[in-house]
């Protein structure tokens, strides 16, 4: 392998990491909170990527591009507040809430792919990348708009990370998290909290999806596939802190990008697959993980 | 005489937790050994330590009928006869009262259908528990008769050792005579029982030796009226004398 | 004592023959291919459901991956009968092999981890599966699935001939041995076993249950037929394609259990009924019928997280109180002189606390008794006293609630001794009947009971 070949794989292994962590976070901080997984994660992602292409339709360019992510975060956070209260708050201390919390997700998740195919369409679109241009990588061009959208994952996780540790209503929502009786009885609001973690888990859903639409195509199912990402990366990850999916997600973006060239194309998802059944054998917490639930 | 339960330097720490410190007792075949100690004293971590439920040791020997039973799995020592109940009522609460019976019968005596259904019978008869109540959904019982079927499914088993964790708990005076005479009269029949009680008039009353334990450690153990009188046990209970 | 009456004997009885002998006759109404294709998918929607309950309702194991045994049947099916050219009918019974034995392996990590982990790895497990079907394209067509995959035959006779006909009671015949087999399962010793280690797992350990060897029956004995209805789909559609894996799926086949309510044999079978068939009526209206389904769906499961079966219980419950009470109208309208006849005095309403309770109230006499009759009895079981006491004493009956002829009571407050015994009190009160001797038949007795121990007079 040259050296070329070596930084371009890094490059998209990383940009790929980027990606799969902030779909992961926002699936593992609903998890954490809830103890609810959320098969709608997939679906909001897409529903995201449409909504800043339809922005973008309107406006143009670069301002076009933040523009459409932001109207489209708005807009998810929002949506996701509002979904609490329909697909989880009337059961929650229903015995089974685990198991109707995933058929509401998915019926959700039916409900957003659905609506998608209704307002936009089966043809595949995308979002225009703003920046075109390359950089010179260690002797291979890169385009501008990757490095954008590693630099504006991350700069998006650090502030979720900064939120949850450093403002009130973040620390609310981790103690939340850790004992929800205790948070109760020392006054919190943990509706409106729980519906707030499942506003921002969309929020980073969408931006997620924003990022996907102006790297490859989209189609109302195009989030099927990152939901199984964020998946792998959650067990593989654990969550029992906020950073553990995010080093996970760099490794499984890195693993993905080397045996997708090394590997014969078919066989890299089911490597991951029979990594994530082994890591939830041996290590069921996660490999960067406790077994205590924190955020 | 070789006794029915040997524990032999039995320890489990929980970090740096030491909760039953290298304890070492024989139980011999037709006794009732009593087992008291202040909350916490980890009596009930003896009972899981013993039944494997839900954790075993972290050392120690334990032998039982005269085979070792420290490395056997959860429901091998259960079917070997040894058998315990928990001090919080638990019932099988989506099945009825006698289907909560027979699953105790079926696993461990193999007895089926009309024949297992007669040992559900004589079970509740010999415990007292109402047969009209066998076809009520268990989860719908009060608390006592919760209790009552608890104690009935661990005797249909018919265990050569009963392990009974604080049957008379969150009961009333007259419900606790019926612990007293349950417990007695499956001692009278020849079970080997240990029992673990807060009503220490019921435990004297009953008890051949009794054990008194505190922080993981015995403290005491021989015939209950000298047990009592035990400066060290007195101290356990009521505090350092002024 | 058990009452376990056979199932001749219960009230399930005679719903399951009449909605067997439908099922048996509808060929004959419907004969267009389209509607039985319908009733086929239905039937196999009840198999995946009602076995996939075993494991999730019964057996509390949250198996995302019981789709997968459908697959492998379809594949095993496949396979084996296209690819390495087994007799079609020995395949389809290789099928459930196969799938038990993927049922076997999967309890291995299972059995490890507990709640959510359960879901996730059965989840991975599933989709490790969709990747090596999907790659090994030379035996399973890859992506695009298998086509032209042989057909059942019996002597020569294709089941599809006759407008599928054969296939239909095929797979009639499968969701009878399938509940058959899931209402025996879940009497048996080894019902009790799984149902005891879903409701308390260390209480069913400390009574001997063994957690893995269960949990390994559970698995593997939900797997059966969902294998044999996968081979059963690959022989009548003739295709094998990787979507049985999709999302989709298995979303519809859980929607199915979770409507119809898990831990209940029934529920399932009747949900596969009602949502296929709603689908079917949406089936113009393309994207928006997803949406109106899974808007259902979510309804539904908000308003009524116990699923249709329990609904429905609630519904007969409902409409045989309505029913009784009717009954109760309609006789003390047009039947007081029978009554009459038998008691030698009208009958009439008085109001209580715990509603109006049919009265008779005759004879003379400064003293008054108070008859009070037992369980599923009525105030004319006291017409002979009547007769016998009228010259010397006031005698006055009632009906208790939801009796004789007075109307039904609220289940939760007035059938109780307590409720019965204040019901006398009102009566002594609003009839002025002073110190009544009170008179109690069996659960009378024990209302009369109550009321003297109140110290009322």
């Amino acid at each position: 392998m040259t050296l070329e070949t070596f930084a371009f794989l890094l490059a998209s292994g990383l940009v790929l990491g980027g990606l799969y962590a902030l779909m992961a976070s926002g699936l593992a901080v609903v998890w954490t909170t809830l103890g609810v997984f959320n098969f709608a994660h997939g679906a909001m992602i897409a529903l995201g990527a449409y909504i800043a292409w339809q922005v973008t339709q309107y406006t143009t360019g670069g301002a076009g591009f933040l523009l459409g992510a932001g109207v489209s975060v708005a807009i998810m956070f929002c949506l996701g507040f509002a979904m609490h209260y329909v697909l989880v708050k009337p059961f929650e201390l229903h015995a089974n809430l685990v198991l109707l919390a995933v058929i509401t997700t998915l019926a959700a998740a039916s409900i957003m792919e659905n609506a998608i195919l209704l307002s936009w369409g089966p043809r595949d679109k995308q979002i225009a990348p703003p920046f075109t241009g390359n950089i010179e990588f260690l002797g291979t061009a890169i385009g501008i708009h990757d490095f954008v959208i590693l630099a504006i994952a991350l700069a998006a996780l650090l502030a979720l990370a900064l939120f949850l540790r450093r403002t009130t209503a973040g620390r609310a929502l981790r103690a939340v998290a850790q004992n929800r009786e205790a948070a109760e009885l020392m006054g919190f609001n943990v509706s409106r909290l729980v519906a707030m973690t499942i506003g921002l888990s969309a929020a980073t859903a969408a931006l997620a999806g924003v990022f996907v639409g102006s790297l490859r195509f989209i189609s109302p199912t195009v989030g099927t596939d990152p939901l199984m990402k964020s998946l792998i990366v959650v067990i593989l990850g654990g969550v029992t802190r906020f950073t553990s999916p995010i080093y996970a997600a760099f490794i499984v973006g890195l693993a993905e990008a080397f045996s997708a060239y090394f590997l014969v194309l078919y066989w890299a998802p089911a490597v991951l697959f029979a990594m994530m059944i082994i890591v939830l054998l041996i290590k069921p917490e996660g490999l960067f993980g406790r077994r205590t639930r924190t955020l | 005489m070789t006794p029915l339960l040997a524990v032999r330097n039995l320890t489990k720490s929980f970090g740096a937790l030491v909760a039953v410190n290298d304890l070492s007792f024989d139980v011999m075949e037709g006794e009732i050994l009593g087992i008291a100690g202040p909350n916490g004293s980890s009596k009930s971590t003896l009972f899981n330590l013993i039944s494997r439920i839900p954790f075993g040791a972290d050392r120690g020997e334990i032998t039982f009928d005269g085979e070792r039973i420290d490395g056997q799995s959860d429901h091998r020592i259960a079917k070997l006869g040894l058998i315990r109940t928990f001090q919080r009522e638990a019932v099988f609460q989506s099945m009825s009262c006698v289907d909560n019976i027979l699953v105790a019968i079926e696993q461990t005596s193999g007895a089926r259908g009309r024949q297992a259904e007669r040992m559900a019978d004589e079970a509740s008869e010999l415990v007292g528990f109402p047969r009209n109540f066998h076809n009520l959904p268990a989860a719908t019982l009060p608390v006592f008769y919760q209790k009552q079927l608890m104690m009935t499914t661990a005797v249909a088993q018919n265990p050569k050792l009963l392990l009974l964790d604080e049957p008379a708990s969150s009961l009333v005076e007259s419900e606790i005579g019926w612990v007293r005479e349950t417990v007695s009269e499956l001692n009278a029949m020849g079970m080997t029982i240990m029992l673990i009680e807060h009503v220490l008039p019921l435990l004297m009353s009953v008890s051949n030796r009794l054990l008194v334990m505190e922080q993981g450690n015995i403290i005491a153990l021989g015939d209950p009226a000298e047990v009592t009188r035990n400066p060290a046990v007195v101290e356990a209970y009521l505090g350092q004398p002024a | 004592m058990k009452y376990a009456p056979s199932f001749q004997r219960t009230n399930g009885f005679w719903p399951v023959v009449i909605a067997l002998c439908i099922a048996a006759a509808l060929p004959f109404f419907f004969t267009e291919t389209h509607i039985r294709h319908i009733l086929i998918l239905i039937f196999v929607y009840a198999i995946l459901a009602s076995n996939w309950d075993l494991s999730l309702g019964y057996g509390g194991i949250v198996n995302f991956a019981h789709i997968a045994f459908f697959a492998i049947g379809l594949y095993t099916y496949g396979i084996a009968a296209k690819i390495i050219g087994l007799d079609p009918w020995l395949a389809l019974l290789l099928a459930p092999v196969l799938a038990i034995a993927f049922a076997a392996l999967l309890a291995i990590p299972v059995l490890r981890l507990e709640g959510i982990y359960v879901i996730l790895v059965t989840i991975a497990a599933a989709q490790l599966l969709f990747q090596l079907v999907v790659s090994q394209g030379d035996f399973t067509g890859g992506t695009s699935g298998m086509v032209l995959i042989p057909r059942l035959e019996i002597v020569g006779y294709r089941l599809s001939s006759d407008g599928r006909i054969g296939y239909y009671y095929l797979s009639l015949l499968l969701v009878v041995f399938s509940t058959v087999f899931l209402y025996k399962l879940e009497r048996s010793a080894l019902g009790r076993a799984i149902k005891a280690l879903r409701d308390n797992k260390y209480y069913a350990i400390s009574r001997g249950v063994s957690e893995g060897r269960i949990r390994l029956l559970t698995l593997c004995a939900s797997a059966i037929f969902p294998g044999l209805a996968g081979a059963f789909y690959g022989a009548y559609l003739r295709i094998a394609s990787p979507d049985v894996f999709g999302l989709g799926f298995l979303t519809i086949t859980l929607s199915i259990l979770l409507l119809g309510g898990i831990s209940t044999i029934w529920g399932p079978l009747i949900a596969a009924v009602v949502i296929t068939a709603f689908a079917e009526i949406l089936a113009d209206y393309g994207a928006s019928r997803s949406i109106i389904i899974a808007a259902m769906i979510i309804a539904v499961v908000v308003v009524y997280p116990g699923g249709l079966y329990a609904a429905m219980q609630e519904i007969w419950g409902l409409g045989t109180r309505l029913r009784t009470n009717v009954t109760a109208a309609w006789r003390r309208r047009f039947q007081a002189s029978l009554r009459q006849e038998a008691m030698g005095v009208k009958d009439h309403l008085v109001e209580t606390r715990h509603g109006p309770v049919s009265v008779c109230d005759t004879g003379n006499g400064d003293q008054t008794i108070i008859f009070v009759h037992g369980n599923s009895s009525c105030k004319e079981v006291f017409r002979r006293q009547f007769d016998e006491f009228a010259g010397q004493y006031r005698l006055v009956t009632f009906d208790l609630p939801g009796h004789g002829v007075s109307p039904n009571g609220n289940p939760d407050e007035d059938y109780a001794v307590e409720a019965y015994a204040e019901i006398i009190r009102n009566l002594v009160d609003s009839l002025d009947l002073k110190t009544p001797i009170v008179f109690g038949w069996s659960l009378g007795g024990y209302a009369a009971l109550e009321y003297a121990a109140r110290g009322t007079p």
